[in-house]
């Protein structure tokens, strides 16, 4: 009940407050008083203290291209062309990494993945000489010893690991098999290169780990899957045999041992092109082989001259990343470059001659670090105009690390443009743009970081005017006033966002997935353990590689109640009772006896609760609406034709018009509904909270004919009655609400005090009321402005007659909704909600009208 | 069925460059058939095929949807390009239909048509949706349907080259097996003819390579039995990929000799990517690789959801998804650009239907589903979606009817019939709110 004395909370510290608020949130009407969202993600903006490390769990990762081939590069005798028929690698949350531990291998890969291996062996096996040195003998029998040694040599670095007796059986019974059919002593080796090679101990990295000694509720990734995570991190290929072989010394299970690793790897030439590659996928450079540029505009975009611009920004990267003493801040205000002719020409810097030389932007080129060159300023335009929007939109969420959702779905997103106005710059039209709430929220949020760059076009060249008109550049960065790309770079490489940012990219990056909940704390201390070394990249990297998150594995499904193989124990699911198998592997088999699904309409007792088909009703397939519920495994006929018009997006009463005077109204629902459109909203963890404003909000917009909702206005169990309004979310921020009610800010996310940050809001931009939020992430927050309206002043004294329970006593909740919207509806109106402003026994409520 | 007719190359190849349509090759099938060509002698039926064609950003429905329903549809102005190809006959329009599964700009409707489910989303840690298929799609179902009867289990293909990155598999590609696992696109024309007919048969390599591919399969099977259960099924799937790629070797020769020369590949001219000449070489490969009855399961990414395709050839100069929401309406450009893309559609439906077999044509004895991941770009709508079920089914298509939906009924059911047109005998398709049980009884036979 804290969450009716707002009071009480100012007193504690900000982030305690906000954790009592989330959790409270949560459990307004829920005796169990079970957290809302116990697995749910935590925002990377929120100011809470994350929850306790727990590492995640061990994967396989298939090597990406790039990895293939590098790895093939070390591992083959140099002069072997490299396979070029490859499947293009599918990047996911922003890295190809992550799209490795995600992904398998499809029957189209499998085949490229066969080929390649039968091109470089004949490359090996077809040259006698190279044969020989390949296999470091020239065997005289299908039998001879040295194949076998080589099978052993080559198995261990191929594979990373040494080859259990089992499989080195397995590779020398082909080896012998396939020289005799062959008559040559050496065929057998080709064909077993070929195999390993296909083998998924040589396609993915195969992670597992083993029990960690030092503490028993996690796994530790072994010195020899150490090699592999380091040598894949540091040179994004296989370990050499100095690694291997401290691996085999048990080395990379210890700190000192892998720092001193670390080291020699990061002195190799290796480790440049391997973080140039992280930077490369940070900034998405690869996109630059096909950025589209309109050939009439720009003829001079040659296939070198992306590759300049690429070339331009990963030297800049690699410069200062492979400097021990170098800030990596330094990228965004650097005035250094790399130019050959042709970039030298799009920057206006005299001829340098043939190659690429490293010189100096001039004061007052106007362009700054990162953020001023032709690479990123070209990556984030379109083929005839620049786009603010993109390109602040690459500020956002790869430099500063917050999301931007996409626009909802049946918003007009035409930017109109009325010929007959005259030339207009891009930032007014955008201006124009931004002039519709709707977008508002989130085109603030990027287009003016991008009017800095406005004085640079789309293939990222200098510009006086834009359209024959002046350019303004300037603008701000959340409050910071910048003018400029070289102001922006200046105001980027000193917000402490933008380093944080880089740590929680690079952990993404090397651990080949997105931070867990559970891993929150250990990106926060990398990011802090970044600020401590002074911005130092390869600090940096030190402190993943050192991190538990780097070398610990959660605990396998298996590990708790670790079996024999073989045996045997009975075991039950609700369903009934069964027996389980201890596997091959030492990990128990699935229960014998069913697991319980969701009903479905089958006939059968599918949740295992007793009860054949219950519950299920859906929507007709059929011009006139209505429902039909299921016995026995069939659906049953269509009831209630004509009926009533219900906002449902059907034509209930069968008058031709569908939901026609729907705009505004009650909707009957139920929280099993609700919990389709937001699990949190599922009527026991949660009755009224966040997820069930966003769990209403998509069922009102659902339905065709309304934008929005708020609620619940009235629960019975199961049963929940909703608002439905005919106004649709506006997308805003915390930080803009907070201006209008300073405890509005986002760790406080909504409440009596949210109310009235939203309602002033609203009125601000002229509407009379509004609600809110109906969805919200991070410092994002979507509410709904609403008109046709009466804001009336009230006491909690007029209310309590509606429901006796709502009084300034409880002020705000459940008891509340219910009674302001008896209250509206008693007064004429079609509902309402509030309060929107609250003191002592002052409640103030909006009421919505009902639609014409 | 051992015996090889010659392919004609000189044809062949003049269909390759961009030529007028002619007869792609000989089917394989002509010595082996009944008298009346409907049938092989011993009473099996003609091969019947599945085919996926997909293009991203949706169509204007108010000049898609022809005025006219039933059989001999009204030309609309964006189909009009089928239909002055003479394929109208052989195409259904189906409209009025929509994705009953939860929606989402982009994703709920490419993951909604082709599955019959909801998306599956990827991580929670973002806003912006990362998303990729909760079920196999449609081509996959009929592949698995095929299973054994063909060298390649399917064939997935891409024409243009804009792939989407930061919003997951969905965005990226179009034939999935399941979550993450996607099939990827060819995209180079000389590649996907030296996969289908580049392999020199030599029974000692091929033994070998057998050999060597027993050893990776049992190397997964050992591999299984020391990772956890997620990764268990990843090796699946690795594991089917190496049995597919056994079974092609164990497969018997194909009939068709290979043309001497691939179509090669079309790289940019003057910065500008060659969609015309590319889809015309994509189209002919895959007539040929029907003719010889190398799969029966195909995919066609002509362009990917929310894609980003410039579409030069009719003047636009900024990505399509951009002129989508950009365009003052009426959109000439969308518009023209979807036409553009009925064209490349009619290409290749024309080369189905030049290419003789038995009685009929390829286009006969084929059933091709089209269809796109939302109905209308400007506002990422997913009602009055747009469909083509193309082809005869061997005789279990009709074939040029509109149907249009008066009661918005669930994509799923043409999806369904175009299944059933291919001869796969499935009782229903999608799960939940995207499942169906019956097809579009107007498009059946």
């Amino acid at each position: 009940m804290l969450f009716t004395h707002p009071p009480m909370l100012r007193r504690l510290p900000l982030f305690l407050a906000a954790l009592l608020l989330t959790a409270c949130q949560g459990e307004i009407g829920n005796p169990t008083g079970t957290p809302s969202n116990p697995t749910g993600p935590t925002d990377p903006t929120d100011p809470i203290e994350p929850p306790p490390f727990a590492p995640a769990p061990a994967t396989l990762h298939r090597l990406t291209r790039v990895e293939y081939e590098r790895t093939l590069t070390d591992l083959l005798p140099a002069g072997v062309p490299l396979p070029t028929d490859l499947e293009v690698d599918t990047p996911l949350h922003g890295f190809t990494t992550i799209g490795g531990s995600e992904l398998t291998i499809p029957p189209r890969a499998a085949e490229q993945y066969e080929a390649a291996a039968r091109e470089v062996a004949d490359a090996i096996f077809d040259d006698p000489t190279r044969r020989a040195a390949f296999l470091g003998c020239e065997p005289t029998s299908a039998t001879d010893p040295c194949l076998r040694a080589w099978l052993t040599s080559f198995g261990r670095r191929a594979w990373r690991r040494p080859l259990e007796p089992a499989e080195l059986d397995a590779l020398s019974t082909l080896v012998a098999d396939l020289a005799e059919r062959f008559g040559a002593p050496h065929e057998g080796a080709r064909w077993a290169l070929v195999a390993m090679l296909q083998a998924p101990d040589f396609l993915f990295r195969v992670e597992v780990g083993e029990l960690d000694p030092s503490d028993p509720t996690r796994r530790r990734y072994t010195s020899w899957e150490m090699a592999s995570r380091l040598s894949y991190l540091v040179w994004s290929s296989t370990p050499d045999d100095a690694l291997l072989d401290a691996a085999a010394r048990g080395e990379l299970v210890t700190d000192e041992g892998l720092e001193r690793q670390l080291d020699r790897l990061l002195a190799d030439p290796r480790a440049d092109a391997a973080l140039a590659r992280f930077f490369g996928e940070f900034a998405s450079l690869e996109r630059l082989e096909t950025v589209s540029k309109d050939p009439e505009l720009y003829p001079e975009l040659t296939p070198s001259l992306r590759a300049s611009m690429r070339r331009e920004l990963e030297l800049l990267f690699a410069e200062i990343a492979s400097d021990p003493d170098a800030d990596f801040r330094a990228l965004f205000d650097t005035n250094v470059t790399y130019v050959d002719s042709e970039l030298a020409a799009l920057y206006g810097l005299p001829d340098p001659g043939e190659g690429v030389h490293r010189t100096t932007l001039p004061e007052g080129a106007g362009r700054g670090g990162l953020m001023g060159r032709a690479g990123i300023l070209s990556l984030w335009a379109h083929a005839t105009l620049t786009s603010p929007t993109l390109r602040g939109r690459f500020v956002r969420a790869s430099l500063l690390c917050e999301d931007i959702p996409p626009p909802p779905p049946g918003v007009d997103t035409t930017l109109e443009h009325d010929p007959e106005a005259g030339p207009q710059t891009m930032r007014e039209r955008l201006e124009e743009h931004r002039s519709n709430p709707v977008c508002a929220g989130c085109h603030d949020e990027m287009d003016p970081i991008g009017f800095a760059l406005e004085r640079f076009g789309p293939l990222g060249e200098w510009r006086e005017t834009d359209e024959g008109l002046p350019i303004d550049t300037a603008t701000e960065l959340d409050g910071a006033p910048i003018d400029g790309a070289a102001e922006l770079g200046d105001v980027l490489a000193t917000d402490d966002r933008v380093a944080a940012c880089v740590a929680r990219r690079l952990f993404r990056y090397g651990t080949g997935h997105l931070e867990l909940e559970s891993e929150e704390a250990a990106v926060r201390a990398l990011g802090e353990g970044f600020a401590d070394r002074g911005y130092v990249f390869r600090e940096l990297l030190r402190e993943l590689v050192l991190s538990d998150a780097f070398r610990t594995a959660a605990l396998r499904e298996d590990d708790a109640g670790a079996c024999s193989p073989g045996d045997r124990e009975a075991c039950s699911t609700s369903c009934g009772e069964g027996t389980r198998s201890c596997g091959a592997s030492g990990v128990w088999g699935p229960c014998s006896a069913a697991t319980p699904t969701p009903e479905s309409c089958n006939g059968a007792d599918d949740d295992c609760d007793g009860a054949t088909d219950e519950d299920l009703v859906r929507t007709c397939d059929d011009a006139c609406g209505g429902t039909q519920s299921c016995s026995g495994g069939a659906w049953g006929a269509c009831e209630a034709d004509p009926s009533a018009e219900t906002c449902d997006g059907t034509d209930d009463d069968c008058d031709g018009a569908v939901d026609e005077g729907m705009g505004r109204r009650p909707v009957e629902t139920s929280f099993t509904l609700l919990a389709a459109r937001h699990p949190g909203c599922d009527g026991a963890s949660q009755r009224r909270g966040t997820d069930c404003n966003a769990a209403i909000h998509r069922l009102c917009a659902a339905t065709g004919c309304n934008g929005s909702g708020f609620g619940p206005v009235a629960v019975a169990g199961d049963a929940a009655t909703v608002a439905c309004v005919d106004a649709g979310p506006i997308g805003t921020t915390y930080t803009a609400l907070r201006g209008h009610h300073p405890s509005c800010d986002g760790v406080e996310r909504m409440g009596p005090n949210c109310n009235a940050a939203i309602h002033r809001f609203c009125q601000s931009r002229g509407a009379a009321s509004g609600f809110g939020p109906v969805e919200h992430s991070g410092d994002g927050a979507s509410i709904v402005c609403v008109d046709d309206a009466e804001v009336r002043v009230l006491t909690y004294g007029d209310l309590t007659p509606h429901q006796a329970s709502c009084h300034s006593g409880t002020r705000i909740g459940p008891e509340c909704d219910a009674a302001i919207h008896r209250y509206c509806v008693a007064e004429g109106f079609a509902t309402g909600f509030g309060p929107v402003e609250n003191s002592g026994e002052t409640a103030v409520v909006t009421c919505l009208r009902r639609t014409p | 069925m051992s015996s090889r007719s010659p392919i004609r190359r000189r044809s062949f190849l003049r269909g390759m460059l961009g030529g007028a349509a002619v007869s792609v090759a000989l089917p394989i099938l002509d010595a082996s058939l009944n008298d009346s060509g409907t049938a092989f002698a011993d009473g099996h039926e003609l091969p019947t095929r599945f085919g996926l064609w997909f293009f991203g950003n949706g169509v204007k429905p108010d000049r898609w949807v022809p005025g006219t329903t039933g059989a001999g549809w009204a030309a609309s102005p964006q189909l009009q390009p089928l239909v002055d190809a003479g394929l109208r006959d052989q195409v259904s329009v189906v409209s009025g239909c929509e994705i009953k599964t939860a929606t989402h700009p982009h994703h709920s409707g490419m993951t909604g048509v082709l599955t019959g489910a909801r998306y599956h989303q990827v991580g929670t840690t973002r806003d912006t949706i990362v998303s990729t298929f909760a079920r196999p799609s449609v081509d996959m179902i009929a592949a698995a349907h095929f299973e054994g009867t063909t060298p390649f289990r399917s064939l997935e293909v891409g024409i243009t080259r804009f792939r989407g990155t930061d919003e997951g598999t969905t965005f990226q590609h179009l034939s999935h097996n399941g979550p993450n696992n996607p099939n990827p696109s060819e995209y180079s024309p000389q590649r996907l003819y030296e996969r289908l007919f580049g392999r020199p048969v030599e029974d000692d390599v091929d033994l070998a390579r057998r050999s060597a591919l027993d050893a990776v399969t049992g190397q997964i099977r050992r591999l299984q039995g020391r990772v956890g259960a997620r990764d268990r099924a990843r090796l699946d799937q690795h594991f089917e990929s190496i049995r597919a790629l056994e079974m092609r070797l164990a497969a018997e020769d194909s009939a068709c000799t290979a043309p001497e020369t691939g179509p090669g590949d079309f790289p940019d001219v003057g910065g500008r990517e060659q969609i015309t000449p590319q889809n015309q070489a994509m189209s002919d490969l895959i007539a040929l690789a029907l003719a010889c009855d190398l799969t029966r399961a195909f995919s066609v990414l002509f362009s990917p959801a929310g894609s980003g395709v410039i579409v030069w050839p009719v003047g636009a100069a900024n990505s399509l998804h951009q002129i989508c929401h950009d365009e003052a309406n009426p959109q000439p450009t969308v518009h023209a650009a979807v036409v553009f893309t009925m064209e490349r559609l009619a290409e290749l439906l024309g080369r189905l239907q030049a290419t003789p077999e038995g009685d009929g044509n390829l286009l006969d004895h084929s059933s091709i589903l089209v269809t796109s991941e939302l109905a209308d770009g400007w506002n990422h709508s997913n009602r009055d979606f747009p469909i083509l079920v193309a082809g005869g089914g061997g005789g279990r298509l009709r074939g040029g009817v509109h149907y249009r939906s008066g009661s918005r009924e669930n994509t799923s059911k043409p999806v369904l019939t175009a299944l059933r047109g291919a001869g796969i005998p499935l009782d229903a398709f999608g799960v939940d709110e995207g499942r169906v049980t019956s097809g579009i009884g107007a498009l059946e036979a």
